[in-house]
């Protein structure tokens, strides 16, 4: 079912979050949403989910527009929003089986789709504690569960992996591919880049309230990655210096976007001076998703999920 | 689609009374709170109602019922706690997405307050003829039938206060309030006869007075069904009239849900 989003404006009050927000999701496709906190992804995926109105431009879900006809939107969406949002003194079997009947499931259906999202996410040994007994990784995967018991075809996931361990995360991935290899479009937010690689997925980067970049990783690293050198300080890049307009500050390292990284590798040494005792490490970053990210957002990922 | 409705409503139902089956604590407050109160005003109760004509009656004829009834509007504080906390569990927004109207949310979630209000009938009569000699006297059905339309009253009323409340909070304060006013002005805590001559006339504009009347007849006059049925009319007539209104509001105000939590 294709996800399509069209010119979505939306403002808090005066402060404009979403400022004409234009994305398409087509069946099959898993889209990694990508952007700093604060960028509007979870605003846009509520959007998307028919739960807050935007202030202009309009949703289709599978040709239906989810601002005139939620209910009928919605019937084949799946959405595991940010906040958990489970429930806290019933089972894990009790939960599942309450979205379950609401998508209209019952007997041996329901109990047939109850067993596989509880392996594909594995709870099944969980299956008779409270959801308030569950570890914070464990809640997390019982609400991704209830997002996806349905089967749905538009599968909305906004950082489902935070707090999830290795194995789990793994194990969540390969599911979302799986309903994806079903034909199910799939929107999923994250901060981690490695994740959407595992996932196959295609990007779309939400930065100052548009999608600024979009397409497959590889055509995102081809056109907008640019290599660099990062020179990292023992201590703290030491002040007076000049590298140039494209330098980024992280910390104790400083990143220097360039096409020929050896080359700026050379130059920004002999720059140093005396400083020259102060760097740690240089190290030549290949072009990967992350360096995309970072000239256009000026922040790694990882700095962002931290 | 109506089927597709019920089973909605029903399965959030089930679901609720599983939630109320974790904690019943409500049900102590229910239970406890008009033993007690029955405990203090039963002798008064008895004096009075000698004085009405009923030489036989032990107060409890009137007492047990009348403080039972009072305290059964606490229902509506428990419903709006039941139906507030899904934003605060942000469970609301899930169920939204799960393809769940408004009002059978609504619905769905206060139908259990019927089986809590039966057990909370049942504990305190059974209770109140354990330990203060209560008895029916008159037929066990027409008892029935006052107490479903109070409950079906109490359930919309329910409905109605969380499509016009903002927050929990609101509601349990607005709840508190006509706890006392209804229970007062409908001849729970001395009969309506002995009220102000002001408050009889309002008396009976309240639930508790229709209510408080019927099983009256049924204690002290040994009433069957036919003599209740204006009280349960009366009941049953505006209980309809509270869930119209409640369901037309809600109907009104999908967005209910962004109350309370970001965003969702
Ligand atoms: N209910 C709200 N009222 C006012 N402002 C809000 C509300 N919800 C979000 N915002 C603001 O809107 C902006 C976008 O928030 P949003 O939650 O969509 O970002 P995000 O991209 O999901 O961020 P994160 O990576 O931290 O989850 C933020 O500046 C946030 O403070
Ligand atoms: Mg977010």
């Amino acid at each position: 079912m294709t996800l399509h989003i069209e010119g979505v404006h939306k403002a808090y009050g005066d402060r404009p979050v979403l400022r004409g927000v234009d994305l398409r999701i087509e069946p099959g496709e898993v889209t990694g949403l990508l952007g700093l906190n604060g960028a509007g992804k979870s605003t846009l995926v509520t959007i998307v989910a028919g739960l807050l109105p935007p202030d202009a431009g309009r949703v289709l879900v599978g040709g239906v527009d989810v601002g005139r006809h939620p209910h009928r939107a919605r019937a084949h969406l799946g959405l595991a929003p940010q906040d958990l949002g489970i429930y806290p003194s019933v089972t894990v079997r009790d939960n599942l089986t309450l979205f379950g009947r609401l998508a209209g499931l019952r007997g041996a259906r329901l109990r047939e789709r109850i067993d596989k999202v509880a392996d594909a996410l594995e709870l099944e040994k969980l299956f008779d504690r409270q959801g308030r007994a569950l570890s914070g990784g464990e809640q997390r995967r019982l609400h991704t569960a209830l997002a996806m018991l349905h089967e749905p075809r538009l599968l909305l996931l906004d950082e489902p992996t935070v707090g999830v361990d290795v194995a789990t995360r793994s194990r969540l991935l390969q599911a979302v591919r799986d309903l994806a290899a079903d034909g199910a479009a799939i929107g999923y937010s994250t901060h981690y880049l490695a994740e959407l690689d595992t996932l196959r997925a295609t990007v779309a980067i939400l930065h100052e309230g548009t999608i600024v970049r979009r397409g497959t990783l590889a055509e995102l690293v081809d056109t907008h990655g640019r290599a660099a050198v990062d020179l990292t300080f023992t201590e703290r890049v030491p002040d007076g210096l000049d590298f140039g307009p494209d330098a980024v500050v992280r910390g104790a390292t400083v990143r220097l976007p360039s096409s020929d990284p050896a080359k700026t590798a050379a130059e920004a040494l002999g720059l140093l001076g005396a400083h020259g005792s102060a760097v740690r490490s240089v190290e030549l970053v290949r072009p990967d998703l992350e360096t995309v990210f970072l000239s256009i957002t000026g922040h790694l990922p990882q700095e962002v999920a931290a | 689609m109506i089927t597709a409705s019920l089973t909605r409503g029903a399965a959030l139902a089930r679901h609720e009374v599983r939630i109320l089956a974790q904690d019943p604590s409500p049900l102590v407050a229910l239970v406890v709170m008009p033993l007690l109160v029955i405990t203090f005003l039963r002798p008064a109760f008895r004096s009075i109602l000698v004085q009405e004509g009923y030489a036989a009656a032990n107060g409890s004829e009137q007492a047990v019922p009348g403080l039972t009834v009072m305290f059964s509007f606490f229902v509506v504080s428990f419903g709006g706690l039941m139906l507030f906390r899904e934003h605060g569990w942000h469970t609301w927004a899930r169920l939204q997405v799960a393809g769940v109207r408004t009002v059978e949310i609504v619905a769905g979630k206060t139908a259990p307050l019927l089986l809590l209000l039966a057990v909370q009938f049942a504990l305190v009569f059974g209770l109140g003829s354990a330990l203060f000699g209560f008895r029916l006297h008159g037929s066990p059905p027409a008892a029935a039938a006052v107490f479903l339309a109070l409950a079906c009253w109490l359930v919309a009323l329910t409905m109605l206060m969380f499509a016009v409340c903002r927050t929990d909070q609101q509601m349990i304060a607005l709840t508190n309030v006509l706890t006392m006013l209804f229970g007062g002005l409908g001849g729970a805590l001395v009969p309506v006869d002995s009220l102000p001559s002001w408050a009889r006339a309002v008396s009976p504009a309240t639930p508790g007075y229709w209510a408080i009347r019927g099983f009256r007849s049924v204690t002290l006059d040994g009433a069957g069904l036919s003599a209740v049925a204006t009280p349960v009319a009366v009941l049953t007539g505006s209980a309809v009239v509270l869930a119209a209104l409640a369901a037309a509001l809600l109907h009104r105000t999908p967005t209910k849900s962004a109350k309370g939590t970001r965003g969702y």
